[in-house]
């Protein structure tokens, strides 16, 4: 029970922050360093993430006036940036998420989030016979994640998977770990791995996976 | 080539060690509790079940601050520990519902004066907004309750871009109760309530919670974007939420008005929308954590909200509009088992375009308190009382 107080701070803090400054920085940051070309990464990110402040500190009169568009990412999408930011400025590819084959994030995993997001989005609009949002809060289902996660890694490494399934599954691993720990975004684990940012953003990815295996495969 | 900052074959050990350190945090979490399955607080007798008639003992409109023009759905709470106050009132005003300019009004009945307070602004959007750290386009709709530890909790409807199919339900306390020296609460935002995936939107509360056996509390609230149906929110003791749960295979029924048959039984009052013209009800005999539909009641309602209290005599009290005088009467009915009710009871009806609606009831001071909205200018009160029949005058 030493646990608990700590919890609920954290539940709070995650259910006031639904939306704050360094989300927004930190995506258009993201979006400046997939833009902008640079010779030197750091720098980019540097220039990228400070320009993003200003916008913010110069217009965050205007962001209170759209009432309550903006919510919390999902730990998930935290973590993923966090992949794509420290991959990009270790790698060696010129501009983020234009990486490898091997490292690119495989079609049937997008098409998971995709397939998870119209199951809760269904499932939202009463059209479920089933109350799949409120299992979310039942602490069983991180003990779930943990186990699928903790196999995913197993057979990653023993059967010579891409390298993305076991950079995939650690950033599950970790988005469950931080959801055990704070609670955030709002104590339910659905939000924790998965928000409608992200899930439309599984439905490009999966769509231009499946392009770009079919023109690979047209060339090839 | 840049350096890989740890050697390929080191990976699957620190992969381990993720593993195994997200295991450790699981294992030392707090042991699973089942939050919903805890039994409801079922009134202690105080008073006999007697034949009795019910009399109307005072009555008035409370109107809003500032001489508003448009004043709406009221919530009364009560306050049995407060030397000071016996009641709050909370409801929304402004220049017309969901316009910006609306604000959470209050007024407290006061022991002393046995006369409501004049009301005071208790929330507005500006205050939310900078308490929640996003923006609210309209609020509406408030619904008190008092915790274990004597804090007062409001839950309010708030709204952005796209009006109230599009609202959440934000979740305001104040640390302490009014007192005769400090009437006026301030509040503080706890956040949004989380109800539901998709950006937590269209969900709106209206009825008062249902009391716990242990302090905690159940809040009904309801979705309604393209259907409607009702969910209940499970509350600690404390006021921290703790679960959900949704009846999703219902439609065209929101507002659920829940009353306790006893600790595991439990019945919830809908209101509903076209075709349906009967108030429809669902039930649960675990508690809340399975409902079912229950047959129609044989009382005619569309529309308009109704509300719903247990006595501590046993008696069931239901407040709504009949479907055949639309908004312009308002009634309450009483039942001994909260199924078979007694013939209608006019609180308030008026002309043809006039409107009673949106009944708050709550038992203080030995006496059934009632509020609703007094023609959409103000909020009219009423205070009743339980006499024998032999002594009732005609």
């Amino acid at each position: 029970m030493a646990l608990a107080e700590p919890h609920r701070v954290a539940a709070n803090i995650g259910r006031s922050t639904t939306f704050s400054c360094p989300d927004l920085a930190g995506g258009l940051s993201w979006l400046g360093v997939a833009c902008l070309p640079s010779y030197d990464r750091r720098w980019r990110w540097l220039i990228c993430s400070t320009a993003a402040l200003l916008v913010l500190w110069v217009w965050s009169w205007v962001l209170p006036s759209l009432g309550l568009v903006f919510q919390t990412p999902s730990l998930l999408t935290l973590c993923a940036c966090l992949a794509a930011a420290w991959s990009d400025v270790q790698g060696p590819s010129a501009r983020l998420f234009r990486t490898s084959s091997n490292t690119r994030i495989g079609t049937w995993a997008w098409l998971s989030l995709t397939v998870t997001g119209w199951v809760l989005l269904i499932d939202a609009v009463g059209h479920l016979p089933w109350d799949v949002y409120s299992w979310g809060f039942d602490p069983r289902l991180p003990w779930c994640a943990w186990g699928l996660a903790g196999l995913w890694m197993v057979a990653a490494y023993l059967t010579g998977l891409p390298e993305w399934h076991a950079k995939a599954a650690t950033c599950w691993l970790v988005a469950t770990g931080l959801f055990v720990a704070t609670h955030a975004p709002s104590g339910n684990a659905w939000d924790a791995w998965l928000d409608p940012g992200l899930w439309l953003y599984a439905h490009y990815q999966w769509i231009n996976n499946r392009w770009f295996q079919r023109t690979r495969i047209n060339h090839s | 080539m840049r350096k890989d900052w740890l050697p390929p074959n080191l990976r699957p050990v620190l992969w381990l060690l993720v593993w195994l350190l997200v295991g450790v945090m699981l294992w030392l979490k707090p042991p699973t509790v089942n939050h919903i399955g805890r039994p409801a607080a079922v009134p202690a007798p105080t008073m006999t079940a007697a034949a009795h008639t019910w009399v109307i003992e005072a009555q008035g409109v409370i109107t809003p601050p500032d001489q508003v023009p448009a004043a709406h759905a009221s919530n009364l709470v009560a306050l049995p520990d407060n030397p000071a106050f016996s009641l709050a009132v909370f409801w929304f005003a402004g220049s017309k519902e969901a316009r910006p300019d609306v604000r959470i009004a209050m007024s407290l009945w006061s022991r002393q004066r046995q006369a409501w307070t004049d009301p005071v602004w208790v929330v507005d959007r500006h205050t939310a907004t900078a308490g929640l750290g996003k923006g609210l386009l309209h609020m509406g709709n408030p619904v008190a309750w008092v915790d274990q530890r004597q804090r007062l909790h409001l839950f309010v409807v708030g709204t952005g871009l796209g009006g109230w199919a599009a609202s959440r339900v934000l979740h305001l306390r104040h640390d302490s109760l009014p007192t005769a020296s400090t009437p006026s609460p301030t509040f503080e935002i706890m956040g949004q309530l989380p109800l539901g995936w998709l950006w937590n939107l269209s969900h709106l509360v209206r009825h008062s919670p249902l009391p716990l056996a242990d302090g905690g509390m159940v809040l009904p609230l309801h979705f309604e974007l393209g259907g409607h149906y009702p969910v209940f929110a499970w509350f600690s003791p404390d006021g921290e939420f703790q679960a959900l749960r949704r009846i999703t295979g219902l439609n065209h029924a929101l507002q659920p008005a829940p009353v306790a048959v006893d600790g595991q039984h439990w019945l919830a009052y809908l209101r509903t929308l076209a075709p349906r013209d009967k108030l429809n009800l669902v039930g649960t005999s675990t508690a809340g954590q399975d409902w079912q539909l229950q047959p129609e009641l044989g009382l005619s309602q569309r529309d308009s909200a109704v509300a719903s209290v247990r006595l501590p005599s046993g008696e069931f009290v239901l407040a709504r509009n009949p479907m055949e005088r639309s908004r312009n009467q308002l009634v309450m009915h009483h039942s001994p088992d909260g199924l078979n009710w007694s013939p209608a009871l006019t609180i308030a009806e008026g002309d043809t375009g006039s409107e009673y609606s949106y009944p708050s009831m709550r038992w203080s001071e030995d006496r059934l308190w009632i509020s609703y909205t007094h023609l959409r200018q103000g909020i009219g009160w009423q205070r009743w009382r339980a006499v024998p029949s032999d002594k009732a005058t005609p």
